[in-house]
């Protein structure tokens, strides 16, 4: 039974939450509240060895409270081990992180995401965080895109500039040298896109049971028309409880 | 006659003059959180500018602090962000506005170029970036074929003039403890030419002794120690204190567009430590 007062970032951690697996390992970082929850919930839930990582290096974190910074002394209090910035790189290269998710100021329909620059690079209107972890989104098996405050302006036709590659480059051009698995997915908390289109583009493959695919559409730039679409995983009220204790100061309210 | 160790303690104030214009220097922590916080504003009222900056893979405070006052003329620095609080409001500033130039890295190549100068290599191998669209933009980092005919990229050696620290915990001597997670600062001691390092503790050599597996920087890779309590605020100390949330929204209302940018130059940076020290919340004075 649907819980009517669940929040869009509720609804969209206990989502995120089923794509996570048994001993894959996933690493959020800085602003990831909806991300670590997630993980949080598969972890209790149906996927208890999966191994969380945080930006910071705190291995299978169990905060109290969901913590506002990835570099909380929360995360690395109750962590089990803490690994360094040595371990990180190594893990890049090698490709020993398997997933991680990643959001941005812009995506596009193939998935490029944009941290960097709104405008042109060289004299942006707004100039993001930066480059992040690009060497990860080519060696992680799984990239899972999140925005969490989907419309027109932060799912575009194509990113201003793309920090990392979708399933094509924004020029449609295929990318080489990956060993990762590219993009699996882009999530709103009203919606499901993956990338399977003819050329890998998004595909709307399923909704919130709280919008429908014109709501979708008006708030995505690019030609939303799927030929079927299915509801997001019925909430599970135990699972949002859970979320609930671990969010008791309503960062995702 | 038996000889002593020479005590490395300075006060803040010299402590930062090893920094001069023109250098490179390395910032430590991880977003806002262990940040040489008060290392760095002692370092503004000296006032060396044209730095080169870097940082730890994520940064906030220490960076977006030392570009607002435009003391910087290069930055490295792939995630600059107050996360859930905004973006940074000084380096997005002086990027948009061409006030400061971008050695463009992610976090793999600035690693590998702080790996590279701790090992005294020229260069670092690194594979991840190969295909991504930060070689348009990073003409630093070049794609080589090796001998073995294996293509790969060198990221060259960064190596930091100066690297400031912030530890919970250190003796006279520099061994210093990390409560929280060392992350990149280990490495940013290791590959700095001199490491400066504050402390929100100074211990003696006695109590380190008594467990060193709690070392988590040795004391001969650390030129000069600080004394500083609160010394990360407004950022967080782990073990210690957690971020003032208040204070940097203070800061951050302070260095976004119509903010009192100079009132708080002038409450907050241009103050002594100490003074500093009697404006913050008392609460979090509380051990």
């Amino acid at each position: 039974m649907s819980n009517p007062s669940i929040s869009k970032l509720e609804r969209a951690a206990l989502v995120l939450a089923t794509f996570l697996r048994d001993d894959e390992v996933f690493i959020v970082g800085g602003a990831s509240a909806v991300p670590l929850a997630a993980a949080l919930v598969a972890q209790e839930f149906h996927a208890p060895d999966l191994v969380l990582l945080t930006g910071s290096g705190a291995v299978n974190p169990k905060p109290e409270a969901l913590p506002l910074s990835g570099g909380s002394g929360e995360l690395v209090n109750t962590a089990e081990a803490l690994i360094d910035i040595d371990d990180i790189f190594d893990f890049t290269e090698v490709g020993k992180i398997d997933t991680i998710c990643l959001g941005g100021i812009q995506v596009d329909r193939f998935g490029n995401f944009n941290l960097t620059a709104i405008g042109s690079y060289e004299a942006p209107r707004l100039r993001g965080p930066g480059m992040a972890n690009v060497g990860l989104t080519m060696t992680a098996s799984r990239l899972c895109l999140f925005v969490p405050h989907p419309s027109a302006r932060s799912l575009v036709p194509r990113v201003d500039y793309p920090t990392g590659y979708g399933s094509r480059r924004p020029d449609g051009e295929s990318v080489d040298q990956r060993s990762g698995g590219g993009p699996e997915f882009l999530l709103t908390p009203d919606a499901l896109f993956e990338f399977t289109g003819p050329n890998g583009e998004a595909v709307l493959v399923a909704t919130s049971e709280q919008v429908s695919v014109a709501d979708v559409a008006s708030r995505t730039s690019w030609d939303v028309s799927p030929e079927s679409v299915d509801t997001f995983p019925a909430i599970d009220a135990e699972q949002l409880a859970y979320l609930r204790s671990l969010d008791a100061t309503g960062l995702l309210a | 006659m038996r000889a002593g160790r020479r005590s490395k303690l300075t006060a803040i104030d010299d402590a930062v003059s090893v920094v001069e214009s023109g250098m490179h220097l390395a910032v430590g922590g991880i977003w806002n959180e262990n940040t040489p916080s008060a290392l760095v504003r002692a370092l503004a009222r000296r006032g060396p500018n044209n730095l080169k900056l870097s940082a730890g893979p994520a940064s906030a405070y220490p960076v977006d602090l030392l570009i607002g006052l435009g003391l910087v003329d290069t930055v490295l620095a792939p995630n600059v962000t107050f996360e859930d609080l905004g973006l940074a409001p000084n380096h997005r500033r002086a990027i948009e506005a061409g006030e400061v130039s971008i050695v463009e890295c992610d976090e793999p190549s600035l690693i590998g170029g702080y790996r590279a100068a701790a090992a005294g290599l020229p260069g670092s191998i690194v594979k991840s970036l190969q295909g991504t669209s930060l070689l348009d933009r990073s003409p630093w980092i070049e794609p080589t074929t090796l001998p073995s005919g294996d293509e790969v990229l060198i990221v060259p050696a960064l190596r930091p003039d100066v690297t400031f620290l912030h530890v919970q915990q250190c003796d006279e001597y520099g061994n210093a403890r990390c409560l929280g997670t060392i992350f990149a600062d280990r490495l940013l001691a290791k590959c700095a030419g001199t490491v400066v390092i504050s402390a929100d503790e100074i211990i003696s050599n006695e109590e380190v002794r008594a467990d060193p597996s709690r070392t988590t920087i040795p004391g001969f890779l650390v030129d000069v120690v600080v004394e500083a309590p609160l010394g990360a605020h407004p950022c967080g100390s782990h073990g210690r204190y957690e971020r003032d949330t208040q204070g940097l929204l203070s800061y951050l209302a302070a260095a976004n567009a119509g903010g009192d940018w100079q009132g708080y130059v002038d409450s907050a940076v241009s103050v002594s430590h100490d003074e500093y020290l009697q404006m913050t919340d008392p609460e979090l004075h509380r051990e």
